[in-house]
């Protein structure tokens, strides 16, 4: 998808491949379509379904919040909202068909939001107790930025939101909070809908032809899912990790990182990895690649294995990770491997399928 | 645009004494000279002067990728700049076999890949990003004065981009291409769903707002990028588009100050063929012609410019340059070919080409 992020192009080097598979001799080999098909069945459709789920208990937690408030009920919505963001990481890259249309991905997470625009956004909201943003309709109609994510995690762990917890509290706070989870509990509902309709943004991927207005050829169809794969590791890199690590010690600025708030940054990074780990197995893209370049599938498990066991090593939260030598090394050794992973993805799998990466299209001018 | 025999008056028997017997008899043959920034064999970067047969005449190192080439005919010099995020420009003195000066962008800017000389020849302009506030800038660079920073306008929104001079030399237009980056998170977009870009014109002389256009308001993803200006001083604009894969939105534009914009039609099917990304535009020698290209789709494009009708349409991959070659155009691909009509040599000197062709 050529959203927020920069786009590879894919050019074909085999022209007549798959057609002639079985007079190739790489008959064995599933066609490109079976693994897109895979990556649908087996990652997205799940990733979607979960992170639905999550969000209608996200919902109903808020919702017993505000109608009961109490030390234990808050407890309760921080810990949901960390397995939603949990179940977000799993499907975040996947910005193609449902997850852009409407600005989907924006309104549920609007990040990086570098000059604190939705921030800033979030607290007039709260400070005028804006009544437009109570009611999931009118919410939706107001800025991408105050209706996801970024909104539920200020109102859950922002200043002022200790005094959620008792009857005392900010009724307004809670019930915003609410609306929020209520409107990414619709937004999860529809993307999980898009995604299992046969005749919907799946048929779009698995049926390309010239009258498919996304994807005239199976090629551009499985240059999609290296897709996510390649611009997963390089936001991962460029946004999540680098900014919050500077430099040096000295110009690592923790509070860029990804839901800081609630102190869930290493969790959702984590769950990044794990992510594009799972769709590259599931989705079974090494078999797409001839028998001599196979090695690509076992230099990339290397590399997430090496990722995982560096996520085990972390112990200190990311503000403290970011300044203490032996943790910062290892948050440093994760960038190297979203690079490795990377080239990996966009210069060995990518070329050894025939999916050419250009010089210089590759991310625009 | 200058034919050979006035670039060979302003580059001067300096330049020409420095060419090697074949690159002077290459440009002793040719028509037209270009500039382009490039990537050599080596890896390495550089900026080309080419000729018109695309025989390399002069090749000169960058410290890194460039982007765009901008030339002033008065006094010979040009002035490549760097691709975006970069704060280097180098300016080459032609008239004295190539001396270099590297220009930096102040801190806390830098520069977006594309700018042009005052018509005199005096001022550097150069579009920029202010990027701790996220605004657009024309930085004003003094010629005289071994390019000296002199001050700044305001580009009148998010992420400017390509900058010319329109006829009449007392406005500069601006594509803002309206996408937000900074350069703590590399490349990447971070306002796509606010995006809101425009076509400005900007006095150069008090900065003021002479004029500026939007998109419709459903084609905010629309990114205004590209620029050339025709002999009958239409702006013609090329876009990328940050929507969903399977939107079909014009890529190309016409804007005749005064007049509304004119959106080419995608009914063409130019929006997929260019897979939602325009690399470049540019008007031939009689203006009766706009070439647009499309590296993403491996296209290169000549519409009519008075009916804004596709002429044709032409297969070329990684295709991204395109400057008048009389009556047509030259190209120049990612993957190092110089087209000129059809006709396509790569050089051994040059493993590819960057974005923007540029005939001196």
């Amino acid at each position: 998808m050529k959203t927020s992020r920069p786009a590879l192009i894919f050019a074909l080097l085999l022209a007549a491949w798959p057609l002639s598979g079985a007079t190739t001799g790489w008959g064995a080999e599933p066609g490109r379509l079976e693994i897109v098909r895979r990556a649908i069945e087996f990652h997205i459709r799940p990733g979607f379904e979960r992170f639905s789920n999550e969000a209608e208990l996200a919902q109903a937690d808020m919702d017993a919040l505000c109608a009961a408030p109490s030390p234990a009920a808050l407890e309760n919505a921080r810990r949901r909202f960390a397995s939603l963001v949990s179940a977000w990481a799993r499907i975040e890259f996947l910005r193609f068909g449902p997850l852009v249309d409407d600005n989907r991905a924006d309104r549920i997470h609007f990040w990086p939001d570098r000059r604190g625009i939705g921030l800033r956004q979030v607290q007039r909201i709260l400070a005028k107790q804006d009544v437009s943003a109570i009611g999931v309709q009118t919410l939706y109609g107001k800025s991408v930025a105050v209706q996801g994510l970024t909104a539920l995690e200020f109102v859950l762990f922002g200043t002022g939101a200790d005094s959620l917890d008792a009857d005392t509290g900010d009724p307004f706070r809670c019930r915003y909070g609410a609306t929020v989870a209520a409107n990414l509990a619709r937004i999860s509902e529809d993307l999980e809908t898009a995604w299992n309709d046969e005749a919907g943004y799946s048929a779009t991927l698995l049926k390309p032809g010239e009258d498919n207005q996304a994807y005239r050829t199976e090629d551009e169809a499985l240059g999609e899912i290296v897709n996510v794969m390649v611009h997963g590791f390089e936001t991962l890199r460029d946004i999540k990790l680098q900014p919050v690590l500077g430099e040096t010690v000295k110009k690592a600025a923790p509070r860029r990182a990804i839901f800081r708030r609630s102190g869930q940054t290493l969790a959702v990074l984590e769950g990044n990895f794990q992510s594009l780990q799972h769709l590259f197995e599931v989705s079974g893209i090494i078999d797409a690649v001839p028998e001599k370049q196979k090695w690509i599938g076992g230099s990339m498990l290397l590399e997430f294995e090496n990722a995982q066991r560096t996520f085990d090593g972390i112990r200190l939260p990311i503000e403290q990770a970011v300044k203490d030598v032996e943790q910062r090394g290892k948050l440093t050794y994760l960038v190297i491997l979203t690079r490795s992973l990377q080239r990996l993805a966009a210069e060995q799998l990518a070329v050894a399928m025939g999916l050419a990466v250009g010089f210089s299209s590759l991310d625009g001018d | 645009m200058l034919d050979r025999r006035s670039f060979m008056t302003a580059a001067g028997s300096g330049f020409l004494s420095a060419l090697l017997p074949r690159a002077a008899e290459a440009l002793e043959r040719s028509d037209y000279v270009f500039a382009a920034p490039c990537r050599k064999p080596d890896g390495s970067y550089a900026v080309a002067v080419a000729a018109g047969n695309g025989d390399i005449l002069h090749i000169a190192g960058l410290p890194d990728r460039g982007h765009d080439v901008t030339f002033d005919p008065v006094s010979g010099k040009a002035v490549v700049f760097a691709r975006r995020p970069g704060t280097f420009a180098v300016a080459f003195d032609l008239t004295s076999s190539g001396v270099q000066l590297t220009i930096t962008s102040p801190p806390g800017h830098h520069f977006y890949g594309h700018g042009v000389f005052s018509a005199d020849g005096r001022l550097l302009y150069s579009a920029e990003n202010a990027f701790e506030t996220a605004q657009g800038v024309i930085g004003i660079y003094d010629c005289t004065d071994g390019f000296r920073r002199k001050g700044a306008l305001e580009s009148h929104g998010i992420g400017p981009h390509e900058i010319l001079l329109m006829p009449g030399s007392k406005t500069i237009v601006v594509a803002n291409g309206g996408i937000e980056t900074h350069p703590d998170f590399g490349r990447q977009k971070l306002n796509i769903a606010l995006m809101k870009p425009s076509l400005a014109y900007i006095d150069v002389a008090t900065g003021d707002l002479v004029d500026q256009i939007y998109l419709p308001v459903a084609l905010h993803k629309l990114s205004i990028r590209h620029l050339c200006v025709d002999g009958a001083g239409a702006v013609w604009f090329g876009c990328q588009y940050e929507g969903a894969t399977g939107d079909e939105v014009p890529m190309l534009g016409r804007h005749r100050p005064g007049r509304e914009v004119e959106l080419i039609a995608a009914d063409e099917g130019l929006c997929r063929s260019m897979k939602h990304y325009v690399g470049s535009v540019a008007a031939n020698s009689d203006s009766s012609l706009i070439a647009a290209t499309s590296p993403r789709g491996g296209v290169a494009v000549m519409l009519d410019a008075e009916t804004g009708r596709v002429v044709s349409s032409r297969t070329l991959p990684d295709v991204c340059g395109a400057a008048a070659d009389g009556t047509g155009f030259a190209h120049t691909t990612h993957d190092g070919l110089f087209d000129v009509h059809g006709r396509a040599v790569s050089s051994g000197t040059i493993a590819a080409w960057d974005d923007h062709l540029l005939r001196i």
